[in-house]
């Protein structure tokens, strides 16, 4: 009987931990990052009450010309270990907060944690970014606001057909090299394309032949727009741009 | 004195003068002269361009004038503005158009591309109130960008061109200030972005006099729901099914017949195999939103679906009715003993009835707590999905942290069941054939130890029902009373039907291989049918039969402990008792009394699971109300 009644007690139980035991409570506990996230309405408090607390936009010149959070400055993560030392050591426990595009963008997250290497005591990094800021109902500032125009957007699959034929045109990858921002490593382009990053397109969108059908590609098809009208601004007048990015080409390249 | 006054007259008309030239255009609420604000004049002597001039003062918001919008110019120090030290404010449109605003404050043209209003409305001064076709001015807006030559190609796109009020343009389904961005991104949002296509696809396909207009029927909805794909997208994913656009895209939707759409047959194989990897191209046959009451088109499963109906309807009267009147019987009986003070001989101290006598071996005990496990956990993860539309049924689905979770315990619990069947299978034939022994198996087959029905069953539910109207004695049972070898039997056609339908279920792509796709229809509607018919079997027939009856109320323990009592023996199966004292048995069977633990445990997993079948019988029976 004693037999019986263990043995009962075990497939209970067992039973009981398969359905109670989530695979959730099991994942693995997320690596501590060091600095502390932020979100937008928290971000606007503490602005109020340590008014010199540092609000450090770290996309590239141009995103941030063109909209900002008010009174935030412009780090590009590229040039982070050129600029930063400089503004960031005078004093090491202000707080810096640093923003880029949206949750899916890793710079702000890459520049927190070379601040906290600097020595930086007070390290934040806005949750969801300048996205996040505006769905928390706060208004932007322009400094150099690129005018929006209508730009086509080409689909993966209409762009491979374009590729496989041939078709003469200029394909502008606009994602960062540096790390700080998702590295792109060579085998991650589509073949043939020209690697510009943002941070270093007002400068060097000379570099690009004009006369020529240009398509632009960023990660997810968040920045290429404004890379775009950037182009369109500087008179090039057949730009494109790839929609959903580099991400929506895998995906279609992989067949999902 | 005449001149003086002329003089006079004279610096009143000079201070006026100077007041209207000066004062009045910067006058903080301007007058209206035709349609344009004054203000305006001196705002036009720079910004002299067509537009300004002539258009805006005809648009609608010619009345606001200039600075209504543009702000951040300070009319009294107009150099500043005119050298550039001052910039005017980005323009405001929220101001007035609050409404807009606040929805647009969300829309993923504002959230990531920083589109202002301007951006989109880019003759803003020339705005006028438009009488033409609005879904077409919209689709030339957005294709500015959009360059969806699907959309303009499909169905859709051709009956907006064609003027259809009916059709949908872009902002009909992406919203015309309130775009998500899931909207555009399946591999970024793919739990959104498919209820938002299944959301608006079903708006409109479920009206049904939307649908009437154009020939198409608005059921298609209801019967996409009903099958697989449907059940688990109502109850919403994570677990990834096909929503509408996966079958028939987003932007490309044409009909079946031409030769471009996504559901051509000549184009499913693909369509399907976007999920489906590696299967047979039979099973494209498989039908996404099949009409189980049309004959013509869906035999088998018309069919097949009147079938189970008919199983249900027979087995749930007959049973039922049976159950009505042995508890009517029983109880009846138990009153009139209670009056005259007839107590039950096991109930008295010291009596030969009390003996434990074994009834069990502790691997049928296994066997039954195993099999009441799996089939908990089949009916509570399976049921949400048949009744997906319940709230319970979404409750439920949370408990087990989503479909896809929930997906996976019930595979788990089915195979565990086939094992069980496997087992008893196996018990079977070794009960048949011992040793391989093949001699005497029919006598074996027929004889008072087996569960296969005999001629006595027969007998006994005639004698039952006899009985039931006090027109004869209660029938002497052997081991085996003819309910307890329907339970055993139904088992064994429950298996044959839900097993199998699981299998074919459980990994369509190979079972595509040996089954075309209609296949999957048909095992989908009798995996639901026959599930209706096991549950509220077991958790009504079985459970009055064997614990509810008044003479065990509320339970019967023996199936957890293994034992009851020689009283019980002779009361409930005189003719096994009959049978085993002229065999000379009984010493074999006597027993030890079970352990307070073991009674313990009897009781509190029992009544645990008879309260809860009893809760999930009310909640199956309450949702077949509401869907009847």
């Amino acid at each position: 009987m004693r037999k019986l009644s263990i043995l009962l007690i075990t497939v209970l139980s067992v039973f009981a931990v398969l359905v109670i035991v989530s695979p959730d409570l099991l994942a693995k506990q997320s690596e501590k990052p060091g600095f502390k996230y932020i979100n937008a309405k928290d971000l606007e408090l503490m602005r109020e009450l340590k008014p010199y607390t540092l609000v450090i936009n770290t996309m590239s010149m141009l995103e941030y010309q063109d909209h900002r959070i008010p009174g935030s400055i412009c780090i590009p993560c590229d040039v982070f270990d050129k600029k930063a030392s400089k503004i960031l050591k005078k004093d090491l426990n202000r707080p810096v907060v640093f923003y880029c595009e949206s949750e899916w963008c890793p710079k702000a997250r890459h520049a927190a944690k070379r601040a906290l290497a600097l020595g930086c005591t007070n390290v934040y990094v806005l949750k969801g970014g300048i996205h996040a800021w505006k769905v928390a109902g706060f208004t932007t500032e322009s400094i150099n606001r690129i005018p929006r125009v209508g730009i086509h957007s080409v689909k993966p699959k209409i762009l491979k057909s374009w590729i496989d034929k041939g078709l003469d045109m200029v394909i502008i990858d606009i994602r960062s090299t540096d790390p700080c921002s998702a590295y792109v490593s060579k085998n991650d382009r589509i073949k043939g394309s020209i690697s510009i990053p943002m941070e270093e397109l007002d400068k060097r969108y000379n570099e690009i032949p004009k006369g020529k059908p240009i398509i632009i590609v960023d990660e997810i098809g968040y920045r290429s727009f404004l890379a775009a009208c950037f182009l369109r601004l500087k008179g090039y007048k057949d730009v494109k741009r790839l929609f959903g990015g580099m991400a929506a080409w895998h995906a279609f390249i992989e067949g999902r | 004195m005449k001149s003086r006054s002329r003089l006079s007259n004279a610096g009143i008309l000079t201070i006026l003068g100077l007041f209207i030239t000066c004062f009045f255009p910067f006058t903080a609420y301007p007058q209206e002269t035709s349609g344009v604000k004054c203000e305006e004049s001196s705002c036009l002597q720079c910004h002299a361009d067509h537009v300004f001039t002539k258009d805006f003062p005809n648009s609608v918001h010619a009345a606001n004038g200039c600075t209504s919008c543009h702000t951040g110019i300070d009319l009294n120090n107009i150099y500043a503005h005119m050298s550039g030290e001052t910039k005017p404010k980005l323009v405001s449109c929220g101001k007035c158009h609050k409404e807009i605003w606040e929805k647009y404050k969300k829309d993923y043209h504002y959230l990531y591309q920083d589109f202002r209003c301007y951006d989109c409305h880019r003759n803003i001064h020339q705005i006028k109130k438009q009488n033409g076709n609005f879904k077409i001015a919209v689709i030339t807006q957005c294709t500015q960008c959009h360059t969806n030559d699907e959309y303009v190609k499909s169905g859709h796109g051709k009956a907006v061109l064609e003027g259809n009020k009916d059709a949908p343009t872009c902002t009909d389904c992406h919203g015309l200030h309130n775009v998500k961005v899931y909207h555009t991104s399946e591999f970024k949002h793919p739990e959104e972005a498919r209820h938002f296509y299944d959301r608006t696809c079903m708006r409109c396909h479920s009206n049904e006099e939307m649908m009437k207009r154009h020939g198409l029927t608005a059921k298609t909805v209801e019967f996409y729901l009903d099958t697989y794909h449907g059940q688990v997208a109502d109850l919403g994913y994570p677990s990834l099914v096909a929503g509408c656009v996966d079958c028939h895209t987003s932007h490309n939707i044409l009909p079946p017949n031409d030769p471009h759409s996504s559901v051509n047959p000549a184009n499913l194989v693909k369509t399907c195999g976007k999920c489906h990897p590696k299967y047979n191209i039979r099973m494209i046959s498989y039908q996404s939103h099949p009409d189980v009451n049309d004959h013509t088109r869906f035999p088998i499963l018309y069919w097949s679906h009147k079938f189970m109906g008919l199983l249900l309807l027979g087995t749930f009267l007959f049973f039922w009715v049976h159950t009505l009147l042995w508890w009517r019987k029983t109880y009846w009986e138990k009153h009139e003993k209670e009056k005259i003070g007839i107590v039950p001989k096991r109930l008295i101290k010291g009596s030969e009835g009390l003996q434990p006598i074994r009834r069990f071996t502790w691997k049928e005990i296994i066997l039954h707590i195993a099999l009441i496990l799996s089939f908990f956990t089949v009916v509570l993860t399976g049921f949400p999905l048949k009744f997906h539309d319940m709230e319970w049924a979404k409750v439920l689905i949370r408990f087990w942290g989503g479909a896809h979770r929930a997906g996976i315990y019930h595979r788990i619990a089915g195979i565990v069941m086939w094992i069980e069947f496997l087992y008893v299978a196996i018990r079977s034939l070794r009960f048949l054939f011992p040793k391989g022994q093949t001699k005497g198996w029919l006598k074996r087959l027929f004889g008072p130890d087996s569960l296969f029905p005999n001629l006595k069953d027969l007998q006994d539910l005639r004698d039952m029902f006899k009985w039931f109207f006090n027109k004869g004695e209660e029938p002497k049972f052997d081991r085996w009373s003819y309910w307890e070898k329907f339970d055993f039997l139904a088992v064994f056609w429950g298996m044959s039907v839900i097993g199998i339908t699981g299998l074919v279920l459980m990994k369509p792509e190979w079972s595509s291989y040996i089954l075309p796709g209609w296949a999957f229809d048909v095992a989908l509607d009798m995996h639901g049918e026959e599930a209706i018919l096991a549950a509220l079997f077991i958790f009504t027939v079985h459970f009055f039969n064997t614990h509810l009856i008044p003479k065990k109320f509320p339970m019967d323990r023996v199936i957890f402990t293994g034992r009851y009592t020689l009283e019980e023996l002779k009361e409930l199966r005189p003719k096994e008792y009959e049978r085993l004292l002229a065999e000379g048995k009984i010493e074999e069977i006597k027993s030890k009394h079970p352990s307070i633990l073991s009674k313990l445990l009897a009781a509190a997993f029992g009544l645990t699971s008879l309260l809860l079948g009893i809760f999930l019988a009310g909640l199956i029976i309450w949702s077949i109300i509401v869907h009847m």
